[in-house]
């Protein structure tokens, strides 16, 4: 078969040359799965680290007093008006009520500290209490009262009592007020509703994540209700209709360009042009979804057309051969097969513009806003932007509380994803 | 020639050095390398005339000066290597060459005396005259049903859904697939064989009432039954329809069809009545591209 | 003329062309040995002609497997189709010009039996020339077959050679030899039988060069002239 004597066989050169490919592949492999342990183990570390500090938020300490509903105090003019009975000073029965529980305590500067215990947010819920059920006026009743953040933290375990009391937030005759309450069963840590029913606000125990969640739903509702559409439209004209000429080259030049732009930018433009020149509210979710609208749109639009392209052109040549319009083929054929792919993609736009900040610095929807917006109008923030004042603010149970909005915002990221994921599962259709 | 090694008489080898050597049988008739076309471009009963038709694909002359009758209820095979033109041929006989950018057709066909490229001439309804079955089986990812329902639907051929159910199965009968499909109508058209497929996209043809089907090279991606199967349909089809096919396959061409065209760079270079083509080619390029000497 | 694309096809027909050559050139060989057999009035000569029938028979058989196989394996069209179809119809008409042969050599056998006076040189003039005119005919079908030269054989569906005419020629000839001596019947019989098998044998020829014009022109002209 071969005369070359002098020379190595083909089989023998093949047999020398296996075991360095062998190990090149085992590197290969090698290093593949060391990047994927590496990615894995910071995932983890990041998830434990958000919950590990964040899943404390998700109870707060509540007191228990007896409060005496005076009529005297809530009502004395016995209306039974709504605007008096909110208008009402809540504060004194919880003051009165906490003398009560304490009569040991005296002196101007221990009595004050002993009304901090209770938070400044625990009136409206006496007062919600009122208004709900006005009957309860005259009588006496056990109330849960929320504590105030220094409390929350110590219950928490995370004020040291080991320290020295010249360092602690807490000094020694309140963590003993604090014992004696625990004793008799009337301070408790409980499921914390507030987190997921207030807006935002200065005191951490009062602050919840509500205000943000919906501002982002309103944002991102404007955003989807905005880009799909249009995104799905330029698309499918510049896939299907549009001619190829130099004219809708630079269209594709430059939609490839805006999606690599910096975020920042589009606030720019947002600032400039809908709230500066159209005149749009600051801070409001109209605003911050046209600027996430424009953010999102060559995203989809670049994935959209990936989608239509990945439709088999045997498909369009069918119903065209069938003597379908070329409205009719895209419509009936083409945009239903390409849907899950532009489904993914406008999810994936979408996962970004919740995640967006700093576009949304630049329209205002920084600010502090306590009000829970009712509308795409409302001044409002979004979880992004409420994760980073958070994070900003000194107090320390606000920590606990950014750990918490940073888990909200995984939750709704991941939820939306299992969405794209579910549609694309329920649409996606072989050929 | 080292395979005639027998032992032979003398007489032979005496036979060999008497005779001249020249193995191979001149032809003597074939015509001239690349003039017009031979054979006769006349059919007895034309449904399809083409004259001078000339195709360009932006710069390019990809279909020169083309004649041709196609008669009716007649099956017409075009033939020749990749790229002759033969499909840009059949391809314009339903104008699904519009969609190709930069395509533009000149010269004149006629369908049962109507002009294929007047300006005021709509390609949806001509499409629904002239039917095509391609060259991969294409259902739409929907159930068979469906598959066949769409022409109807989209042209407003049936008004109630029992003339629907109608149409669909009178076009499944003739394609010859009702038996088989019958008990699984909803059920996706894509889960067929490729035989079936085929076929499910014959009956979708069907379904629109054509005059004329094109086919190109609808047996490429089937097995000979399959095969088999669409030329017995193609044959059938015949009584009803009037046929053009493109094909590699010259047995199939042979087989199927009553006419042949050969395609060569462009040009039509010879037509014919299949038998004739096959045993008695006229024009040299169609001798040997049927029989294998092609390049 | 260009050759096929796969070149075994080309082997193929060129290995059935040459089986054709060697077995016309066997059946050549066989009539100028019967009809040297006759000239030199030697029966053994002719008995080696019957012996060697068994060959050409041989060929028959071996070019028609070959034919088969083509058509099974290569399913040809065109001019290759005409070309093994008219070569299995050609080794049939030179099988029969083999088989006419035989029929000569064993009249010949008979004929100079030694117990028989040799034939009147006479009387054979005729049988001789038909057979020059029978040899020529089958080398110059047999040439017009391996050259495709078609005036050959147009010259010979023409009737240059026209064989019929010199067998009703001779017929009359012996006719008038029987009727001078009428002891000679017998032999002119022979004579005759022989003179009817070489007309067959030019018959033969002229179906061979029909085929040939069929196999290079496509033409069938067959029961035409």
């Amino acid at each position: 078969m071969n005369n070359r004597t002098d020379s190595l066989s083909t089989m023998e050169k093949v047999r020398k040359g296996i075991a360095k490919r062998r190990s090149a592949e085992r590197l290969f492999r090698f290093y593949g799965l060391t990047g994927i342990v590496l990615g894995l183990v910071f995932v983890l570390i990041l998830f434990i680290s958000i919950i590990g500090k964040g899943y404390s938020a998700f109870q707060q300490t509540q007191i228990a007093l007896d409060i005496e509903f005076l009529e005297s105090v809530i009502d004395p003019d016995q209306t039974r008006d709504s605007k008096v009975i909110s208008r009402a000073d809540y504060n004194s029965l919880i003051r009165k009520s906490l003398s009560k529980a304490f009569p040991e305590v005296k002196g101007r500067r221990q009595i004050r500290d002993l009304n901090r215990m209770i938070s400044t947010g625990a009136m409206f819920q006496l007062r919600d209490r009122v208004l709900e059920d006005p009957s309860v006026i005259g009588q006496s009743e056990r109330v849960w009262l929320l504590a105030s953040d220094d409390y929350d933290m110590l219950m928490k375990g995370h004020i040291d009592r080991n320290v020295s009391e010249s360092e602690r937030r807490l000094k020694d005759h309140q963590v003993a007020w604090v014992d004696q309450l625990f004793e008799q069963g009337r301070i408790k840590k409980r499921f914390n509703t507030f987190f997921f029913t207030s807006g935002d606000s200065r005191a951490p125990e009062m602050a919840g994540i509500r205000g943000a969640l919906m501002g982002s739903m309103y944002t991102l509702f404007v955003t989807l209700v905005l880009s799909f559409p249009i995104g799905a439209a330029t698309a499918v004209y510049l896939e299907e209709f549009a001619p190829t000429n130099k004219w809708t080259d630079l269209i594709e030049v430059n939609i490839n360009n805006l999606a690599a732009v910096p975020s920042i930018v589009f606030g720019l433009l947002g600032l400039a042009m809908f709230i500066n020149f159209f005149g749009l509210p600051r801070s409001a979710p109209l605003v911050g979804g046209l600027v996430l609208t424009l953010m999102t749109l060559p995203t989809i639009i670049i994935a959209g057309r990936a989608a239509l392209k990945s439709v088999p052109p045997s498909i369009r040549e069918a119903a065209l051969g069938m003597g379908a319009s070329k409205l009719q083929t895209v419509f009936h054929h083409v945009l239903p097969l390409a849907l899950p792919g532009m489904l993914t993609g406008t999810i994936i736009g979408m996962a970004q513009a919740l995640g967006e900040t700093a576009p949304l610095l630049m329209i205002g929807m920084v600010a502090f806003i306590v009000d829970i917006p009712k509308g795409i109008f409302d001044s409002a923030t979004v979880l992004p932007v409420q994760i980073y004042l958070w994070a900003d603010s000194p107090e320390r149970a606000f920590v606990e509380r950014t750990s918490a909005a940073i888990m909200v915002l995984l939750a709704f990221l991941i939820s939306m994803n299992a969405v794209a994921v579910f549609l694309r599962k329920r649409f996606e259709r072989r050929w | 020639m080292n395979t005639v090694t027998q032992s032979k008489p003398e007489s032979v080898s005496r036979m060999k050095t008497l005779i001249s050597k020249s193995m191979f049988v001149k032809p003597l008739n074939l015509q001239g390398e690349m003039g017009a076309t031979v054979g006769s471009i006349h059919a007895d009963n034309p449904r399809i005339t083409c004259r001078n038709v000339n195709v360009f694909y932006a710069e390019n002359h990809a279909i020169q000066d083309i004649n041709l009758d196609i008669g009716t209820n007649e099956v017409i095979s075009l033939i020749g290597p990749s790229g002759c033109g033969k499909s840009t041929f059949l391809r314009c006989l339903n104008r699904m060459n519009d969609t190709v950018e930069g395509c533009r057709v000149s010269g004149e066909i006629k369908i049962d005396d109507f002009d294929v490229y007047s300006k005021h001439l709509d390609v949806v309804p001509l499409r629904a005259q002239v039917g095509m079955v391609f060259q991969k089986p294409n259902p739409f990812p929907k159930s068979i049903y469906d598959n066949i329902a769409y022409g109807p639907k989209i042209h407003g051929l049936a008004s109630t859904k029992a003339e629907l159910d109608q149409i669909v199965e009178s076009s499944l009968r003739k394609a010859g697939l009702w038996d088989e499909v019958k008990d699984r109508l909803d059920q996706p058209g894509t889960g067929l064989s490729g035989g079936q497929q085929q076929r499910l996209c014959i009956a979708r043809t069907l379904s629109v009432e054509p005059e004329v089907i094109l086919m190109d090279e609808p047996c490429s991606a089937l097995d000979p039954i399959a095969t088999a199967k669409i030329e017995q349909l193609i044959d059938e089809l015949r009584q009803r329809y009037t046929i053009a096919i493109v094909t590699h396959s010259m047995q199939q061409a042979a087989r199927v069809s009553q006419r042949t065209a050969y395609f060569h760079l462009g040009k039509l270079i010879e037509v014919g009545k299949t038998s004739d083509i096959f045993t008695n080619p006229l024009h040299e390029l169609t001798q040997d591209y049927i029989t294998g000497r092609f390049g | 003329m260009k050759e096929h694309t796969v070149h075994l096809f080309d082997g193929e027909l060129s290995h059935l062309h040459y089986l054709v050559l060697e077995m016309a050139g066997l059946v050549i060989d066989q009539l100028d040995t019967v009809m040297t057999s006759l000239d030199e009035g030697e029966a053994s000569i002719a008995e080696k002609v019957v012996a060697r029938d068994r060959e050409v028979n041989e060929y028959e058989l071996k070019i028609d497997a070959e034919v088969l196989s083509i058509l099974a394996k290569r399913s040809p069209v065109a001019n290759d189709l005409r070309k093994v179809i008219s070569i299995s119809k050609i080794v049939v008409d030179l099988e029969r010009i083999g088989d006419e042969t035989v029929r000569i050599a064993k009249l010949i056998i008979d004929m100079f039996d030694p117990q028989t006076s040799d034939p009147n040189p006479q009387l054979l003039r005729d049988i001789v020339r038909m057979g020059t005119m029978a040899r020529g005919m089958l080398r110059k079908a047999t040439g017009a077959f391996d050259t495709g030269n078609l005036d050959d054989a147009y010259e010979l569906i023409r009737g240059d050679w026209d064989c019929g005419q010199e067998f009703q020629d001779g017929i009359r000839r012996q006719l008038t030899f029987v009727i001078q001596d009428a002891r000679l019947i017998g032999r002119a019989l022979d004579i005759l039988q022989i003179m009817k098998a070489l007309e067959r044998c030019g018959n033969h020829c002229i179906n061979i060069a029909e085929f040939m014009i069929f196999m290079v022109e496509g033409k069938d002209i067959r029961h035409q002239h």
